[in-house]
């Protein structure tokens, strides 16, 4: 574990006297630009925090647009930082971009205007709110949140310090638009409910010991996440969500529900118009079908998981009715998700995906998750963000940081 | 069913079969609206913690503390709490636990612990919202540790209630000039007392930090916290 | 619990987007549009978005609206723009005269958008004409009228557009149309019908964009002319994609099969074979019947016909039928476009299994009569993400012939982890004889990485 140093690190500094809320170090054309940029920094100064698999990705978006420039990384793993350095580098000519294994001192730079953020899902709140904190924007991959506890916090570090914050799935707005359109414009007349096929639930990691294959510093891979002995396949950033990589586990990720459950509880809420909203109960269903969901809103909609023998965003309206049509909100900017995020940071609108929307979505995600767990049906205040009647779910809506990590 | 897997419990270790504990897993969620049965299921899990456990077992049972347990497991809990090695998996019990004792032991903690498990510590208190931390966690905010003051700031925010307000502006005037932390927790506990409709004292803290001598972003933020209290004043 | 309850900074940001903090008939305090305004006039962007913010969704009321709107003039360009935009999302039509009076006034062309955006949402039928006109214009203030046009509401809105399109011309008409499909105006389809069999080919493509999007199978007859009166080619593939996208909306195959017959039996015989390759598009048991026996057809524009149709079917039941034709037919070019077919459709990636893919791709491989066929098949196999496939086409590495095409379909395949896993060992020593044999870069790279368990990003097009 990397410990707080007790000689004063410049980070110590940053802390103890406010310099982060203060003069830059390096005056750079974005740090010249605090109130207005020189008219040839319309570039955005950004960094990436964890930047294999959905990171590289990210990292590549970004990379390529003339309005951005990439000058920092970082990431846990030796390996990554040094390919991902040499493919920016590659990119821009120089040997400029500076390589981080602890995202403190990325975040603590004064030159940064943004980051993205594509840990393991239980980095997430801690480096969004840290990140607010310095005045950085953030594109946060999805699931943007591992507790509902989080989610609420993301969202007041954001409007708290007025950042730009969007979360990461672009197939919200990408994939489900022969849905979306028709459901705007009325043509389903009234959605009574709409169904969500996604899976599986997380499970607790009981890997053995490994030996360590790679450079990675595990301390703060495992981060705020209980301590547990290296595995390659408890860090494995795959994509898969069968127990090979973290995306499968419970102390780094919702599982399934939480990781595809993001894109498709997020085009349900989307087609339905709820991105606004929580639901207000979620009942709990196992019959002879198997084990499913049902999610009531307060405007009547029932978004269900996993309902049987129904398809994957399979949509109930009401026949002969006709409503009137709304227009339906896309991206900003050119360049789909990461074009509306770089739009959002220069001119300080709302992000497609904000932070808020993003948080509801995996609300949804969590609360199936729970009840999955205590197998029985919830009731959920979505204004006081708690179970209503049930003090052990009400546990479950967080879990205590390892130490040294807070939000 | 339940004895063979508290049996297995005493053998788990990382690597094992997860699926041998689930009778456990059963028993805590089975324990809901009964209180025979969690009582049952909690006593079985404190005497398993205090027998001869490894680390993974250990953890396993704090996991299923932190839904079922009640002050009773408590003083099971309260000794691994100054342990680097087992502090974290005792809070992950302590601070989902809403007995008045699972604080009391955290508070009680405070002192015996340094470094980053007392940071540990004091974030689950600024978890629970624990009001009773409030002149602890101040004292703590002139701690020679940076991160431990840091921490300490973070979860008086955290609680936003007017007292952690009241001894985080005291810290910042002690202090002289902006610190992050503490200008972060105050604006925290501007929010949750704007949200409680204390406007007037929410007002105040964002008046002082729209001064202009402030850091440019501490001035944004309180100017956004301004328009928000106004908003609500409508 | 009350120990849960999160910060009250939750409830604040909850309420604030659950509920309505402000009523819409509170008066806002003095104070609070004081410092909206005071903010909005701040040269830092960030404190002039915290003010925006407010203007969009606090301080409601037409007077605090009128105060607002009189800053336009106050502001230099940017802020003009992010004022537009936040009165815009106020939508409170208050604003509309001091939007349109800076839209008279301004030469900066960026306003000027802003302010014809502005007017989609505070604007009415009577800024119609206007959008309509900023249609033909170009750069921003086009792009500005026709998102504007998205968003004006009114019942009669649909009605005038598409009355606008009986005279516009046909840049004016294209944006229309594509205003009109977005607005998903389904009561003014027949308009659009209309535009399918316009003189201008980009107006026809976009009438049939749209209406591949929002048309009914009602109108499936009516598009018939308009799939022939497409050019051939890029313009008549599209149109038959179209039109085959309306039939896809009818759940039932044969309902669907029947409801496309009897639409082709509204076009004349004479016409109705060159509609052969839309059949093929839709597909289908019934339609299948349709095409008929083209392995015993005589005309020969009818088999050329027929072939195209059974080449676009959506699965490979018809795949038989195709390889039929390419081993009886004398013709060389027939042969070639029935072979073509046999083996495109052979590899659709619909409901059979990977197996059954790779099953008849072999069964390609041996009826293939010359490399190029032969090279055929090997680029096709890639759609069977098996391993077996890596081992159908490994031996052809050994070939220069084939080689570099071999290389290709062997990453694509190993590109698919669920493949590459679970037979690591064999891979890593196939990508190696790739990685030795391929000439080309992102061959290697892409072999590279899978050996070391990463992935490869497909750029996109």
């Amino acid at each position: 574990m990397k410990q707080i140093k007790k000689k004063p690190s410049r980070r110590d500094f940053l802390k103890t006297t406010g310099a982060a809320f203060g003069v830059p170090f390096i005056i750079t054309s974005a740090a010249l630009g605090n109130a207005e940029r020189p008219a040839a920094s319309d570039r955005i100064v950004m960094g990436g925090i964890g930047i294999g698999n959905m990171g590289r990705g990210d990292q590549g978006a970004f990379l390529g647009r003339r309005d951005v420039q990439y000058v920092a990384l970082s990431d846990v793993r030796e390996d990554v930082r040094n390919k991902s350095k040499a493919n920016v580098d590659g990119r821009y000519r120089n040997a400029d971009c500076q390589t981080y294994t602890d995202f403190r001192e990325l975040l603590a730079r004064p030159d940064l205007d943004a980051v993205h953020i594509a840990t393991p899902d239980h980095w997430h709140a801690i480096m969004v709110i840290e990140a607010c904190r310095n005045g950085k924007d953030v594109y946060c991959q999805k699931p943007e949140t591992l507790t509902l506890r989080e989610g609420p916090l993301m969202i007041a570090a954001a409007r708290r310090y007025g950042r730009v914050v969007s979360g990461g799935s672009q197939r919200v707005l990408g994939d489900y638009r022969k849905y979306v359109d028709p459901a705007w414009a009325g043509e389903f007349g009234t959605i009574k409910s709409i169904n969500v096929n996604v899976g599986p639930l997380p499970q607790l990691c009981n890997l053995p010991q490994e030996d360590m294959g790679e450079k990675i510093d595990w301390d703060l891979w495992l981060g705020p996440a209980p301590w547990a002995p290296y595995n390659s396949k408890r860090c494995s950033g795959s994509f898969s969500i069968n127990g090979s990589s973290w995306r499968s586990f419970s102390d780094y990720s919702g599982g399934g529900m939480t990781d595809w459950g993001a894109h498709h509880f997020g085009g349900a809420t989307f087609i339905c118009d709820v991105r606004d909203l929580q639901p207000e109960e979620v009942t709990y269903f196992d019959d002879k079908d198997g084990k499913y969901l049902a999610y009531r809103y307060p405007n009547g909609l029932t978004i269900y998981h996993n309902r049987p023998h129904t398809g994957n965003l399979q949509i109930e309206g009401t026949p002969g009715e006709k409503l009137p049509a709304k227009p339906v909100p896309v991206y900003k900017g050119d360049g789909e998700i990461y074009g509306d995020f770089i739009h959002c940071v220069k001119t300080r609108e709302t992000p497609f995906r904000d932070i808020e929307s993003a948080v509801n979505t995996a609300v949804l995600a969590h609360l199936g998750n729970i009840a999955y767990q205590l197998k029985r049906s919830l009731k959920w205040d979505a204004a006081r963000q708690e179970f209503i009647g049930d003090a052990e779910a009400n546990r479950l809506t967080d879990r205590a940081r390892r130490e040294p990590w807070q939000l | 069913m339940l004895d063979t897997a508290f049996e297995a419990l005493k053998k788990f270790d990382w690597g094992s079969d997860l699926g041998a504990l689930a009778p456990i897993e059963d028993a805590v969620t089975a324990a809901h609206g009964k209180p025979e049965a969690r009582h049952e299921v909690e006593t079985r899990l404190v005497t398993a913690l205090q027998g001869e456990l490894s680390r993974d077992a250990r953890e396993y049972v704090c996991r299923k503390l932190a839904i079922v347990g009640t002050a009773a497991c408590v003083p099971g809990l309260a000794p691994l709490l100054v342990n680097p090695e087992s502090s974290h998996m005792s809070r992950f019990a302590l601070e989902q636990i809403p007995a008045p004792e699972a604080a009391q032991a955290l508070r009680d903690a405070l002192s015996r612990a340094s470094g980053t498990v007392k940071i540990g510590i004091i974030s689950s208190l600024g978890a629970r919202r624990d009001a009773a931390s409030v002149p602890p966690l101040g004292e703590l905010l002139q701690d020679g540790d940076a991160a431990i003051a840091r921490a300490a700031a973070l979860a008086l925010g955290a609680i936003g209630s007017a007292d952690s307000a009241a001894v985080l502006q005291r810290s910042l005037q002690a202090a002289g000039g902006s610190p992050a932390p503490i200008v972060d927790a105050l604006l925290h506990c501007a929010e949750t007392l704007m949200a409680a409709n204390k406007l007037t004292e929410a007002t105040a803290i964002y008046q002082a930090f729209a001064q202009d001598n402030q850091p440019r972003l501490v001035r944004l933020a309180a100017n956004r916290g301004l328009l928000a209290c106004a908003s609500k004043q409508a | 619990m009350l120990r849960q309850i999160l910060p009250s900074i939750l409830v604040l940001t909850l309420l604030a987007g659950l509920t309505q903090f402000v009523r819409a008939d509170d008066k806002p305090s003095d104070d609070l549009v004081k410092l909206i305004i005071k903010l909005i006039g701040d040269p830092d962007r960030e404190f002039r978005a915290a003010g925006l913010e407010k203007v969009r969704s606090s301080a409601k009321g037409a007077a605090a609206t009128h105060l607002f709107a009189a800053q336009l003039t106050k502001l230099d360009a940017a802020g003009q723009i992010a004022l537009l935009s936040a009165l815009a999302d106020r939508r409170d039509a208050t604003a509309r005269a001091a939007v349109l009076e800076l839209l008279g006034a301004s030469q900066d062309e960026q306003v000027r958008a802003s302010s014809i955006l502005a007017l989609g949402t505070l604007g009415g039928i009577a800024d119609l004409p206007l959008l309509v006109k900023s249609l033909s214009a170009s750069g921003p203030e086009q792009a500005a009228a026709r998102r504007s046009l998205v968003q004006m509401s009114g019942d009669t809105v649909n009605k005038s557009l598409a009355a606008e399109l009986k005279t516009a011309t046909p840049h004016v008409k294209n944006a229309l149309i594509d205003v009109l499909s977005t607005r998903r105006a389904t009561d003014e389809s027949p308009a659009l019908v209309a535009a399918t069999v316009d003189d201008a080919a980009q107006v026809r493509s976009a009438a049939m964009s749209a209406l591949g999007q929002i048309g009914s199978p009602d109108q499936i007859s009516a598009l018939l002319p308009g799939v022939l009166k497409a050019q051939k080619g890029g313009e008549r593939d599209h149109a038959e994609r179209s039109v085959a996208m309306i039939c896809s909306r009818i759940d039932n195959e044969d309902e669907r099969g029947t409801r496309l017959i009897e639409a082709l039996n509204t076009i004349p015989p004479a016409d109705r074979d060159e509609l052969l390759p839309l059949v093929g598009r839709v597909g289908g048991k019934k339609l299948i019947n349709f095409v008929g026996d083209i392995a015993s057809e005589q005309d020969p524009a009818r088999r050329k016909f027929g072939i195209d149709a059974l080449s676009k079917w959506p699965d490979a039941s018809v795949a038989d039928k195709l390889l039929e034709i390419a081993n009886k037919t004398a013709d060389p070019a027939e042969r070639n476009q029935a072979f073509q077919g046999y083996v495109k459709i052979a590899a659709t990636r619909d409901n059979r299994s990977d197996r059954q893919r790779l099953d008849r791709m072999k069964q390609a491989m041996k009826a293939a009569r010359s490399p190029e066929e032969q090279l055929l098949v090997i680029n096709r196999t890639r759609t069977a993400y098996d391993v077996e496939a890596v081992r159908f086409v490994q031996p052809y590495l050994e070939d220069p012939e084939f080689a570099q095409l071999a290389c290709e379909t062997i990453v694509e395949i190993a590109h698919h982890r669920e493949v590459r896993d679970p037979h690591k060992a064999e891979f890593d020593k196939i990508l190696d004889k790739v990685i030795a044999v391929s000439k080309d870069a992102v061959v290697v790279d892409r072999a590279q990485r899978y050996k070391r368990g990463e992935t490869w990003e497909r750029p996109k097009k």
